[in-house]
């Protein structure tokens, strides 16, 4: 079986099915441990599709950052007490066969709807056939080398022919794809060296910025650098017919460099917008969740102090209810006046009732 | 739909996606407690990141994944607010339930 399927079918069920004991579980704390667990089922599905540096942020920010902030958040206020038997699942059970057929319905109609118009169908390329190795025979020889502009990176690529002289394929020439090419390849950024296995150098392809490639033939000894004018760098295009494997370059895409090459220069001025937001995500929450001091004392403060009274009262008249009946009504704390007719009514009557039978 | 013994491809990481989306609307829309709502829009931001992760590498693009990373900073400042207006919720009323929340329902 494949590594990545493997990986797949493993993290993918376990993120569904934590996802679907978070959604059932009645303990908010519960629930957050649940969504640990889905997060980081999602980041080695990042890792799985070589999206190396996500799957660390998604750890750190998410799971880091974002849970514990949600369990902060729940063992501040303690509502995990609170809601364990005010919220019964019970009375949506309709609710949920519905919303459990729309989801089956989806993924049973949009998946296949999905794969059938692929991408890349108009392209001539069976779907799901782009994250797969391109196969490379040994007998394959290389016609011509090539470079496509990937997201800023010049990424070398060849194309193939075969033992009877067809185009094959095209391979992008990363070191990844060195051990498929059955040659060892030499890769810096700038210097692409290819060698048989026996370590014999076959080509030698200097790559320069800004797309103007130099070849230097294996036979030229010395600093001749003969330019070949077969050798062109298209801009990556996706209207233009580029053979499927270049997009394999994608291989770099994970790479730290590749997207701190692209936020910090195609998505510049969204990374600046959302930079700001998050200020102004920092301030509205420290100005939402600031008790004001400076009114203690006014009209605020008082209904501050108040709300903690009520908070006392409902829940001593709750406990009470609960225990003991009897001593209820002597033990409810003196709270505002109303608020203890509203709180104490309920179980004050009982209680007086209760007390009254015995 | 996907083959066995091959890479799945991204279609099967899109079911997942569906699915995970799903389950986290059914959350969103079924729970009471305002605080798992919350994180069942995380899930549902999540399922999105894996969507668009999985694009990005079918089409070879960069955007993609950065398009993630603009999906955590809005997640990250949403939970920040989202949390600090519950706080300011409980302070006033002592509860977070959404039956509770219900001023501006008619």
């Amino acid at each position: 079986m494949n590594a990545e399927l493997l990986v797949f079918v493993i993290f993918g069920a376990l993120a569904m099915g934590m996802a679907l004991r978070m959604v059932f579980q009645s303990n908010p704390v519960h629930a957050a441990l649940h969504l640990v667990v889905v997060l980081v089922s999602i980041a080695v599905l990042f890792l799985a599709q070589e999206a190396y540096f996500l799957s660390v942020v998604q750890i750190v920010v998410y799971t880091g950052a974002i849970v514990v902030l949600f369990l902060f958040v729940i063992m501040l206020l303690g509502v995990d007490k609170q809601d364990d038997e005010a919220e019964t699942l019970e009375s949506g059970r309709f609710s949920f066969l519905l919303f459990g057929g729309i989801l089956v319905g989806l993924v049973a109609f949009l998946a296949p709807i999905a794969g059938y118009f692929s991408l890349f169908e108009e392209r001539g390329v069976e779907p799901g056939t782009l994250g797969k190795p391109t196969k490379v025979n040994a007998a394959d020889s290389v016609d011509r080398y090539d470079a496509v502009n990937i997201a800023g990176t010049v990424v070398p690529i060849a194309h193939l022919r075969g033992a009877d002289g067809a185009p094959v394929s095209v391979v992008a020439l990363s070191p990844a794809e060195a051990v498929r090419f059955s040659a060892e390849l030499r890769f810096t950024d700038k210097d692409l060296v290819i060698m048989n296995q026996a370590g014999v150098v076959q080509d030698h392809l200097q790559l320069l910025p800004q797309g103007n490639h130099s070849a230097i033939d294996p036979s030229d000894e010395g600093d001749t650098e003969t330019v070949r004018p077969d050798i062109q760098v298209p801009d990556y295009d996706l209207d233009e017919e580029v053979a499927v494997s270049e997009i394999r370059a994608l291989v770099h895409l994970g790479n730290v460099e590749v997207i701190a090459d692209s936020l910090f220069t195609t998505y510049l001025l969204p990374f600046e917008v959302v930079s700001i937001l998050l200020v102004a995500g920092i301030i509205g929450g420290v100005v939402l969740a600031k008790r004001d001091r400076s009114l203690h004392g006014s009209a605020a403060g008082r209904s501050d102090e108040a709300l903690v009274t009520l908070k006392e009262g409902r829940e001593a008249a709750h406990a009470d209810l609960v225990t003991d009946r009897d001593v209820a009504v002597t033990t409810i704390p003196d709270a505002d006046a109303s608020l203890r007719a509203g709180a104490a009514a309920g179980p004050g009557g009982e209680a007086e009732k209760g007390y009254v039978d015995v | 739909m996907f083959d066995i013994g091959n890479s799945p491809d991204y279609t099967a990481y899109l079911a997942l996606s569906v699915i995970l989306f799903m389950i986290g609307t059914m959350g969103f829309l079924l729970r009471k407690n305002t605080i798992v709502m919350f994180m069942c829009v995380e899930l549902m931001l999540n399922a999105v990141n894996l969507a668009l992760v999985a694009f990005g590498r079918e089409l070879g693009h960069a955007g993609g994944q950065i398009f993630v990373f603009f999906v955590l900073v809005v997640a990250a400042a949403e939970v920040m607010v989202g949390l600090a207006i519950l706080v300011a919720i409980y302070r006033r009323r002592l509860r977070v339930s959404a039956d509770d929340l219900s001023n501006l329902s008619g």
